[in-house]
Order: structure tokens, then C-alpha cells, then sequence
């Protein structure tokens, strides 16, 4: 099913929340194969002690969708 | 919230960085995430899902991501400005390993704070230590990336004015964005 977006001005796609949590989802399943949730409460734990390799850090880059402000 | 300063500063920040990615990226837009108003936390931005992005005519992707945070400034011409807090742009082949990728997240645990550059396996670097070392760099700019890409990597432009693009998406940068 296609993402519904927010608001479109252009080429910019402004997401709400929930379509924030969706780009997350999918980028931690992309990356790493675990699902967004899974992926938070390895980063919260502590678990990735070397965030330097290139799928984690893909990952952790797009923290920001997942959590509100 | 049109009109604002706060929100055409935002808007300046968000269309400079998508322009720049149109040129190699056909049909290019930008995720965001948040409002038009400071923050304690920053505010994302990733090329096209937070996913690597092939580019036409190569075998190669892209990964675009970055943090930003709003700031007011002391101008009364331009009170607000953007401010860039990490960055992460990566080359990969598509079907393959990363290449290279240019960040800098000083804020995260465990890594390094100062802008660096990783050259990886798909780099084709034999030794050992390029595939763990933080090569230390100046901060980059997107239209720095965008301009390696085509110059050096041959990855043809989506736009004939390319050149012009950037340049005034660098201006943009120069005039309006801060670190």
C-alpha cells in the first residue's frame, strides 16, 4: 500500500507521526532486518557498541522520525 | 505559517538540499519530519525514504540523511537561520558494498565528533585499517558530494544546468545556512 503523505510542497514530503514511524520501520528493516522497534530498544540498551558500521549508523541517522520532538 | 521567517528559512534549507539532489536523482524529493519553531531536539531530512537511491546510467547509490535545527540569528534582515548538526552521505553500489560515505553526528555515543570520511570494501582499498578509520575532513557540503559524484565518479547529470544549480544552492548555503 502506498504512503499517504502529510503535505507535499513539491518535492518536499512532510510527514506526521505515524508516516515518520512507517520511513523508520522500513529503513531499520532495510539496513539491519528488524523491525523499528526492535532496532530503538537495542540503541536504548546500549547493545550497538560500535555505531560506526554502515548499516547502524544508516539507521541511527533517521532516529528523528521515530521519536516526537 | 507561509510568509513567517521561521518558516522561509526552513523552506530555504529544505528546497536548497532538494535541488542539489535533482541533479543526479531524477524525480528527487526529501522526508522531513517537524516544525518551523527551535527545538531541543533536531529535525531529520533523508533523500526518498531514508534508503539508498540508485542513480541513473551507474551502478551506484546514494544515501542522504541529515539533522538540522532552527536557530534565531542575531540579523534583522534574516533572524532565522538553519543551522546543520549531522550529516551522512554515502556512495554505494547498488547491488554491493558501501564505497565511501562523508559524516559527522558529533552527538552520537561511541563515535567520533569531528567530520570525517569512511572509505569502505566497495572502496577496493586493501588495507585493513581504511575499512575502520575516520578519515578526518573539513565539513562537507551536499553540493561538494553531488559535484564528486559527477566529476569524478561519472555519474551523469538529470539536468543540463547542473552547474548553475549548485552554485546557487551553494549561495544559498554561503548566504542563509550555518553550521
Amino acid at each position: 500500500m502506498g504512503r499517504t503523505v502529510a503535505r507535499e510542497d513539491r518535492h518536499i514530503r512532510e510527514l506526521d507521526d505515524a508516516q515518520s514511524w512507517e520511513l523508520f520501520d522500513n529503513a531499520a528493516q532495510h539496513y539491519l532486518g528488524i523491525s523499528g522497534e526492535e532496532f530503538l530498544g537495542r540503541w536504548d540498551s546500549g547493545y550497538y557498541e560500535d555505531p560506526d558500521q554502515p548499516e547502524v549508523m544508516s539507521v541511527i541517522m533517521l532516529l528523528p522520525f521515530a521519536r516526537s520532538e | 505559517m507561509a510568509g513567517k521567517p521561521e518558516y522561509e528559512a526552513v523552506q530555504r534549507f529544505r528546497e536548497s538540499l532538494q535541488r542539489t539532489l535533482s541533479c543526479i536523482v531524477r524525480g528527487a524529493y526529501v522526508d522531513v519530519k517537524g516544525g518551523y519553531y527551535p527545538s531541543p531536539t533536531p529535525l531529520p531530512l533523508t533523500l526518498m525514504d531514508g534508503l539508498p537511491v540508485g542513480l541513473g546510467g551507474t551502478d551506484f547509490s546514494i544515501a542522504v540523511s541529515y539533522h538540522y535545527r532552527l536557530i534565531e540569528a542575531p540579523s534583522a534582515t534574516r533572524p532565522w537561520r538553519v543551522t546543520t548538526v549531522a550529516y551522512h552521505y554515502t556512495l554505494q553500489e547498488t547491488e554491493g558494498p558501501e564505497i565511501l560515505s562523508y559524516q559527522w553526528h558529533p552527538n552520537v555515543p561511541n563515535s567520533v565528533s569531528f567530520p570525517h570520511l569512511h572509505m569502505s570494501h566497495g572502496a577496493g582499498l586493501g588495507r585493513e585499517e581504511f575499512h575502520r578509520a575516520h578519515l578526518p575532513t573539513g565539513r562537507v557540503t551536499l553540493e561538494a558530494f553531488v559535484r564528486l559524484l559527477i566529476t569524478d565518479f561519472g555519474v551523469p547529470p538529470e539536468k543540463e544546468d547542473w552547474e548553475e544549480e549548485l552554485a546557487k544552492s551553494l549561495a544559498e548555503f554561503e548566504e542563509d545556512r550555518s553550521w
